[in-house]
């Protein structure tokens, strides 16, 4: 019994010990929370949630939305993609181009930096030197490789850069620049609104470190501090600031979480101006929120992928068999049951709210549910009596919609579908890398600037990395694209992309199912809240001060 | 007593690095591949590029050699940096004081709570109360922790508006009363439970019915007599609760969204953040280990027998 309570209180005067030491060692703790309020009562900063980013902060360096959040925020680019999709010129007067080849950027006068750096044509190039270069090896990089030389500064074999200039970008004078691409791209003018491309001040490259750590830019907003990774980041108003997202509040606190469902009930007791409803969530957005609730396209378009690497599935036998899944799966059964009406069914393999998107492109009728066909089509195929595993990521949120259209197969076609989890997307990713996929995969894709283009060559031509990873590849697919990428005119190229995704529908790689949604909740004390595709709008809205 | 010190010093630090060797491997061995985490979903990196991602990482090199690495850097005080460049030390004093109030508090509530619920249930055993007591504790054990938090969450947090629904930033300690009572409700009907068997058991020892025999009271017997020596388990029991909770609260600091460690192990596992990772489990550890020797050292120090023996 004594020994028990000596070593019991052994206990008690050791974990006090300790506790006085992490007690001792504990820095100031409510730095960012005090200083919100200290600052005056004018800030009142619309509160958003936000995920901390991934990796280093440069606009070069954003894939994902924790780091392109902050880049809309404290940046402004050339061009910006407005709420209905229109192309406006932000830092830029003018974009033009006489061959889609070389044009020529000129810039605004008089605008500055949130430091009070004047904005020059060297902000750009020094920023698009720096991000391609291999040796700062920045993960967005990639955006910028259509411009001439890129492969100097950044050689796809991995050697080492042996230069440190931008052969494709000339300085004129101080407001004028011409870029010249390494092919025809009709749609520079868009790309150009993207985060990649997004100018750097001289204190960035003074000491990219330091600047990292409290980044500066020239966009409607400033960090208030620099951001603390567990907890959020603080934005005040940027009264250099000259370009046309004009805020109607006074900041923004990102706030970073890790469970949707708090972000939910952090709204609905209005605690947190604004989310993205999730999982659950969707189901009861609608009636627990009403007009609060804001739907708009821009989410992922989901697609069934194939593996083409499968002498199989390259067979005539094998596309007749994905005609038939495709005809055999009711999208507007998937939509309504699955997400609630919250995802439309998809038309072709873009999606809406791009400039030029078209909903009845030569044979896009495979998508149309017709189990008549489809069975016809399995016949002529000789059957299907292999497994098809339908591959997903268990860590995203398609466990539901995958085991729906497994069922769907299933009963429609009575061929052996069934769901495949696979525990991480790394996991996910690798597996598709080594071809280990016995059957077709889950593969969402977002395309990255506005033009209808973007999804076309990123995901399925191998002159954008074709990231479906599917190995599909057509000549036909490439000219056409090439010869929208030709044209001076965005409309006249659509025409060519839309030709483009002819050829997607005849040969089927890939099998489009839904368009998702994005969605968004807010608090009552918030208004005029705006959807944009791209992100750029989002943080305007009007809050009381 | 010095050699019995070196000793169990000695020991501890070979149970720390042992274990920061097993972590690494482990979180080197764990499926998936960093750098596709690092960019994110739809994003397919050049080689060039990857190979550059990976080179300043370490992540080309093989295990032996990134293992050698991270351990030159920990004794150089460096326990690495995050994908997004943020060092793990600093990240360490920013998350540790929330979690640490966190198990302060609830180990405070289980403690109170348990220890007066389970000496009222040990006294009147038998009685409706003490059953009514044991319905509830076997309906809180049975609660897992999510939906108690959800649920708390929502009623308190949403319906009533009687708190947060999430605990602001820097998380002060009234806005982690609630999350600390979701937190410790478990442990506490165990220990209500606990506490009632070593009390009934007690009441029947010799001494107790020696004291009432002296005609003590009955206040006085169960305070002085009973709890005293029913508690000595108990707050062993207690005290390794606390080490457990620094880094397990992990689903309470998400669903409260507490910037805590356990959502920071997490976050950096997710994320395949090698070192962070590693740093983050051996802070842990450190503090296991350092409770531990400390509690063998004072008991050493308490308990001659114990002093004796070792230098046997």
């Amino acid at each position: 019994m004594s020994n028990l309570r000596t070593r019991a209180g052994a206990f008690l005067i050791a974990t006090a010990l300790f506790a006085s030491v992490a007690a001792c060692s504990s820095p100031d703790e409510t730095t960012s929370g005090a200083s919100a309020t200290s600052a005056g009562p004018a800030y009142n900063p619309i509160s958003s949630s936000g995920t901390a980013p991934g990796g280093d902060f440069v606009p070069t360096n954003s894939e994902e939305a924790g780091r392109k959040t902050i880049a809309w925020l404290v940046f402004d680019g050339l061009t910006r993609i407005g709420l209905n999709n229109e192309l406006i010129y932000e830092n830029a007067a003018s974009v033009t181009t006489d061959d889609a080849i070389t044009w020529t950027v000129k810039l605004k006068p008089n605008q500055k930096f949130a430091n009070d750096e004047p904005l020059t044509v060297d902000n750009y190039i020094d920023a698009w030197t720096w991000g391609s270069d291999i040796r700062n090896a920045q993960i967005a990089s990639a955006d910028l490789s259509v411009i001439a030389g890129y492969e100097k500064l950044h050689p796809s074999d991995g050697s080492a850069p042996t230069t440190t200039t931008f052969e494709g970008l000339t300085r004129v004078d101080d407001l004028t620049f011409t870029i010249k691409l390494s092919r025809q791209y009709s749609s520079f003018p868009l790309l150009l609104s993207a985060v990649p491309f997004f100018p750097l001040p001289g204190s960035f490259f003074d000491d990219p470190a330091a600047w990292i750590a409290n980044p500066v830019g020239n966009g409607p907003y400033e960090l208030k501090e620099p951001i603390d990774e567990s907890d959020g980041a603080y934005f005040v108003v940027n009264p250099n600031y000259t370009g046309s997202r004009v805020p109607e509040n006074t900041g923004v606190y990102i706030r970073f979480y890790t469970n949707p469902d708090s972000v939910y009930n952090d709204i609905l007791a209005d605690n947190l101006d604004l989310g993205s409803a999730s999982g659950s969530g969707l189901l009861t957005a609608a009636s627990d929120f009403g007009d609060r609730f804001v739907t708009g396209p821009g989410g992922p378009t989901q697609t069934l992928t194939f593996p083409l690497w499968d002498e199989y599935w390259q067979s005539d036998a094998g596309l007749k068999v994905r005609q038939a899944i495709s005809l055999a799966i009711d999208r507007e059964q998937l939509v309504d049951k699955v997400f609630n009406g919250l995802a439309k069914p998809a038309k072709e393999f873009t999606q809406p709210g791009l400039n030029g998107w078209n909903d009845n492109i030569l044979g896009s009728d495979i998508l149309t549910f017709d189990l008549v066909k489809a069975k016809a089509l399995l016949a002529e195929a000789g059957g299907f009596d292999r497994d098809l595993p339908i591959y997903y990521n268990a860590d995203g949120a398609h466990k539901d919609w995958v085991e729906a259209v497994a069922n769907q197969l299933h009963v429609n076609l009575g061929i052996n579908a069934y769901p495949a989890p696979i525990t991480t997307f790394a996991e996910f990713l690798e597996q598709r890398a080594n071809h280990q996929f016995a059957g077709p995969w889950r593969a969402s894709e977002i395309p990255f600037n506005p033009g209808l283009d973007d999804i076309l060559r990123n995901v399925y031509s191998v002159s954008g990395g074709a990231s479906s990873g599917s190995g599909w590849f057509s000549q036909e697919y490439e000219d056409l694209l090439a010869l929208g990428w030709a044209q001076t005119d965005v409309d006249q190229a659509n025409i060519y992309f839309n030709k483009a995704q002819e050829v997607l529908f005849r040969e089927l790689p890939a099998i489009p199912l839904y368009y998702s949604y994005r969605t968004q909740i807010q608090s009552t004390k918030v208004s005029n809240v705006q959807i944009s595709a791209f992100g750029s709008n989002t943080y305007l809205i009007h809050k009381d001060s | 007593m010095l050699r019995y010190t070196l000793s169990r010093v000695g020991q501890a630090l070979i149970v720390i690095l042992a274990a920061t060797f097993l972590l690494y491997f482990m979180v080197y061995a764990m499926p998936g591949d960093p750098v596709a985490a690092l960019v994110g979903e739809n994003v397919t990196l050049d080689p060039a590029t990857r190979a550059a991602i990976e080179a300043k990482f370490n992540l080309d090199k093989p295990f032996l050699v990134q293992y050698g690495i991270y351990l030159s850097h920990v004794f150089q005080g460096d326990l690495g940096t995050t994908f997004a460049g943020r060092p793990v030390t600093q990240i360490i004093m920013r998350v540790f004081p929330n979690t640490f109030r966190l198990a302060v508090l609830t180990v405070a509530i289980q403690a109170i709570i348990g220890i007066t619920v389970g000496l009222i249930a040990g006294r009147k055993k038998g009685t409706v109360l003490d059953n009514s007591i044991m319905v509830v504790t076997m309906v809180l054990i049975g609660v897992p922790t999510f939906v108690s938090a959800f649920l708390v969450q929502y009623f308190l947090g949403v319906k009533l508006r009687w708190i947060k629904p999430t605990v602001s930033a820097g998380a002060p300690w009234a806005e982690l009363i609630v999350p600390a009572i979701v937190l410790a409700l478990g442990s506490m009907a165990f220990l209500i439970r606990f506490t009632r068997s070593g009390i009934s058991e007690v009441l029947n020892a010799e001494h107790v019915k020696a004291a009432r025999a002296r005609g003590l009271g009955e206040r006085q017997i169960a305070i002085n007599h009973v709890l005293r020596n029913a508690l000595i388990p108990i707050v062993t029991v207690v005290g390794t609760e606390f080490g457990a909770l620094l880094g397990g609260a992990i689903i309470t600091e998400s669903i409260f969204n507490i910037p805590g460690f356990g959502q920071q192990v997490y976050q950096s596992i997710i994320r395949g953040e090698l070192a962070p990772t590693v740093s983050l489990v051996i802070v842990l550890v450190v503090v296991f280990v350092t409770v531990n020797l400390l509690v063998d050292l004072l008991y050493a120090v308490l308990n001659p027998k114990v002093r004796y023996e070792a230098n046997v």
